[in-house]
This record gives structure tokens, C-alpha cells and sequence, in this order.
């Protein structure tokens, strides 16, 4: 039989040993480097959270809005606007986002993907299948859009939460719209980002932060979760869009080649 | 010796997998998907890594004469389009056919087409009997920078134009040139007094010749320059 190993040099055993424990300990070391330093509880409170979110077959929640936007002059205002959600997995989403000037829509029947402007009365749909998942990456792939709070919309908000996360801390305990919340904070490339979860049988969030450490101003888009509901039920019919009279169909504009990621940066 | 050298045989072959990993810098799974959308339009941490970045505005105080641009890699998105916040240019105000008594003070005046024009802040006046009155943007009209708060639009052609109050600068070396308005343009807003109009069945915006249909883009209304 051919000897597999005369290619490769002779050296002493206790060498190999140690040829193998540098090698493995060196790769360990890589390894963990990408690992996120997030702290125990931190990950257990966030598992909790993305557990209760992931495993319910359908809830509605409202969310008021505050987004910090640079006016042309430099100074700093907050936007605000609010966000009514409804959630049916596996493929069924209808978000509403109303503002003083501004109220739109957006539905997700399993078929397509709707948006309704309904202060000006424009509709225009998309089609789109699958899983809520799956509508949201056509959602944003295809069409630039982002679905409101979509974070908290996944069938697995735990790991995407975690995905990119550099490192994570239970800040503690604290009180948010009277209720009492576990405070936990994160870090990850260009943002910071905060979530006060209910620390009562519902691992619910209360309040999301967003820091945005890359812009000038260091901006911050801010949540704050109201009535939660994992009870009552949501038929079809939330989830059907029917155009009210008079309004118009306009098109829904694909990204162009032209505009799509640089190669190199591209995720 | 055999042994020593399958053992370090072995030992290779079991950290590859961890090196490969490890440099894919991608320990956790695969990426949630992304998308080049606006990231804090809806405070989305899935799509923190894009490159989106507001439109740029023109502003005077901080660089003037400069336009704020992006590179190669970046992608505009109108970032202001969804957040309800009223920005209170000078030229949100133009109505065409007004009359003023007195010009604004720092108002420029030059001549386009052998006719006097006068501007100040993204407006056009033409003297009228009882003093002056807004008109609509001249082409050939040269300004040394663009109106403040103008918005930078790329055209598919990928032209980039700023856009003010329904006119479209380019910059050249004599300064930005008000230039006709190009088609198959999408602009974040109507110019102020635009129109409606039903075109074939179908609802859109007239202004100084120009037309403007309603389209989602980034999953928000802008408008689309068109000719019928």
C-alpha cells in the first residue's frame, strides 16, 4: 500500500503535539473574535423576547414614533408619527402610519404587498409570496421598502437581533410607561441600539432606540410599544385592501440596476 | 514519525473548518437580508449596514457654494419624505402671478433671454405695473449655488440635478444652470401650485409644462417628471 503519509516531513511526536494545539487555539481565537460579547442575562431577556414574539400566531400592537431629522439649517427637531401593527403568521401583515400631514398603509395578504396613501388616496400593489420573512425581503430587495418595526415582525427576532451585534449588557431594571421593564443596551457597527423588555409573563418590548453614531447629530429613532394584544383574533378581512372610491392606482417603483449595492459593499 | 505527522495532518484538518469560518466573519448564521432601503425611516436594525443616506439638501450657511454629494457607493433615498416635518424654504411659498411691492432684500437680478429677471431664495420675479410679480423658473437662468433646501435628484441617465420649487439646476463651470425640466425625474415633493390634471384616466401634476404622476418609491409618494 502507498504510504499516504511519506509526503510530509518527519518531525518528533511531541512537535506534531504542539503544531496541532497552536493551530487549534489559533483558529479558536478567530473564531471567538466574531462570537458577540453579550452578557448572560442580557441574552436570556432578549431570547425571552424574541421567543414570546416569534412564537405568537398573530398580536396587534400600536407604537408611537419619535425620529430625530436635521432640518437644511443644522438645527435638530423630533418627527413623530404612530404605528398601528397587526401580525397573522405565517404571511399575513397590515401596518398603518399616521401623522399629522401624513397616513399610510401597508398590507401584506400572503399574494402581494399593498401600499395605500391614504391622505392623497393612492394605492399600488406588489407581488409578493411566502412567509412574512420572505415578503419583507422582497419588500426591502426589490422595492426599497422597510417594513415599520420589522425587527420585531420576524419568525425568529432572537437571532436576527443578534446577528450583527458586537456586544450586549443588562443595563437593569427600570419602570417605562409605569410599567416595570428589564433596560438592556447593545452595540453593533454604525448603531447603538436600546430595548426595554416587560419584565411580567409577557417578554413583551415596551421601548426601542435606535443611535444612529454615523450621521451628523448622532440621530435617534425612538419607539414606544402600547397595547399589546395576542388575543383577539384577526380574520381575513384586516388583511384584505379594498381601494375606497376615488382613489388611484400608481406604480410601484423596482430598484434600478443602477442604484444597487456597490460590490464591495454590498452585505 | 508516522504518527507525528498524522497527528499534524490531523490537527490541520480540524482547524480549517474554524479558520474558514472565522474568516467569513459570519459565525452566526446566515445574514437577514437587507435591501438598500432607507434604514432609519423605520428604525430597522436588519438594515443597518446599507449606505443609505438623506437626500442632500443644499445649505448655504455651512458650505457655501459647495452641493453636498455622495460616493460612488452611496445610494440617495429621499429620507425626508416620510417624516412629517413641515421645512419652511423661502420658495415652499411661490405662487405664480403674485405681486409684490418690494423685492426681498439680498435679491439677485440678471437677465435671461434679454429679459430682467429678478431672484431671491428660489423664486423668480419680472417687474409688473404695481411692482413685481412670481413667475415661472426661465431656463438659462444662472445662479452662483442652488436655492437653499434644494434637493439633489439623479436622473436615470445619471444626471444629477437639484431641485427646487419645479426647477432643475445643473451645475456647470458658469455656476448652476436652470435647465429644462428632464424626464423620467423623481422628485421627493410637487412644486408648490402644481396642478392636478387626469391624464388618460390618470391623475397628475402639471407645472410650467411639465407633468408629475404619483409613484411609490422607497414605499413612500413621490413624483415622476413625464411628458403625455
Amino acid at each position: 500500500m502507498k504510504n499516504i503519509f511519506g509526503r510530509f516531513p518527519t518531525v518528533p511526536v511531541p512537535v506534531a503535539w504542539a503544531v496541532a494545539a497552536v493551530a487549534l487555539s489559533a483558529a479558536s481565537a478567530l473564531a471567538a473574535e466574531d462570537e458577540p460579547k453579550v452578557d448572560a442575562r442580557a441574552d436570556q431577556w432578549l431570547h425571552r423576547m424574541g421567543d414570546y414574539l416569534g412564537h405568537a400566531k398573530f398580536f396587534s400592537v400600536n407604537a408611537e414614533i419619535w425620529q430625530d431629522v436635521q432640518l437644511s439649517s443644522g438645527q435638530q427637531v423630533q418627527a413623530g408619527r404612530t404605528i398601528a401593527l397587526q401580525v397573522r403568521r405565517p404571511n399575513r401583515l397590515h401596518t398603518e402610519v399616521h401623522s399629522t400631514r401624513r397616513n399610510h398603509e401597508l398590507i401584506y395578504d400572503g399574494d402581494k404587498i399593498t401600499l395605500f396613501n391614504r391622505a392623497q388616496n393612492f394605492y399600488g400593489s406588489v407581488r409578493a409570496n411566502g412567509s412574512l420573512d420572505e415578503a419583507m425581503d422582497t419588500a426591502s430587495e426589490r422595492f426599497g421598502i422597510a417594513m415599520p418595526l420589522e425587527d420585531f415582525l420576524r419568525s425568529d427576532p432572537y437571532h436576527d437581533f443578534l446577528h450583527n451585534v458586537e456586544s450586549g449588557s443588562d443595563i437593569g431594571p427600570t419602570t417605562v410607561m409605569g410599567k416595570p421593564c428589564e433596560h438592556l443596551a447593545f452595540t453593533q457597527g454604525n448603531i447603538d441600539w436600546q430595548v426595554w423588555i416587560e419584565s411580567g409573563a409577557r417578554a413583551v418590548p415596551k421601548k426601542f432606540v435606535i443611535t444612529y453614531k454615523d450621521e451628523p447629530g448622532t440621530p435617534q429613532f425612538t419607539a414606544i410599544f402600547s397595547k399589546w394584544d395576542f388575543t383577539t383574533s384577526l380574520p381575513d378581512y384586516v388583511f384584505k385592501f379594498e381601494p375606497p372610491p376615488g382613489a388611484s392606482k400608481i406604480a410601484v417603483k423596482e430598484m434600478r440596476a443602477s442604484v444597487q449595492p456597490h460590490h464591495a459593499e454590498a452585505k | 514519525m508516522r504518527a507525528s505527522r498524522l497527528i499534524a495532518v490531523l490537527a490541520c484538518l480540524c482547524a480549517v473548518p474554524f479558520v474558514s469560518e472565522a474568516q467569513r466573519h459570519d459565525v452566526r448564521g446566515p445574514a437577514p437580508h437587507g435591501g438598500y432601503v432607507d434604514r432609519s425611516n423605520h428604525g430597522s436594525l436588519r438594515h443597518e449596514q446599507t449606505h443609505v443616506v438623506r437626500a442632500p439638501e443644499v445649505r448655504h450657511e455651512e458650505r457655501p457654494n459647495v452641493v453636498v454629494t455622495g460616493g460612488p457607493s452611496t445610494r440617495y433615498v429621499h429620507h425626508d419624505v416620510d417624516v412629517d416635518v413641515h421645512r419652511n424654504h423661502f420658495w415652499n411659498d411661490f405662487a405664480r402671478g403674485r405681486h409684490i411691492g418690494s423685492l426681498p432684500r439680498g435679491f439677485l437680478s440678471f437677465r435671461v433671454g434679454g429679459l430682467p429677471y429678478f431672484y431671491y431664495g428660489g423664486v423668480y420675479y419680472q417687474t409688473a405695473p404695481d411692482g413685481y410679480e412670481e413667475v415661472f423658473p426661465p431656463p438659462g437662468a444662472v445662479l452662483p449655488e442652488p436655492p437653499e433646501g434644494a434637493f439633489e435628484v439623479i436622473a436615470p441617465d445619471g444626471q444629477v440635478y437639484y431641485y427646487a420649487a419645479g426647477g432643475f439646476y445643473q451645475h456647470q463651470p458658469n455656476g448652476f444652470v436652470l435647465v429644462p425640466p428632464p424626464v423620467g425625474v423623481v422628485v421627493p415633493e410637487l412644486p408648490p401650485g402644481a396642478t392636478e390634471v387626469n391624464v388618460a384616466g390618470v391623475v397628475a401634476y402639471q407645472f410650467n409644462g411639465m407633468y408629475y404622476q404619483p409613484v411609490f418609491v422607497n414605499g413612500v409618494t413621490q413624483y415622476e417628471t413625464f411628458v403625455p
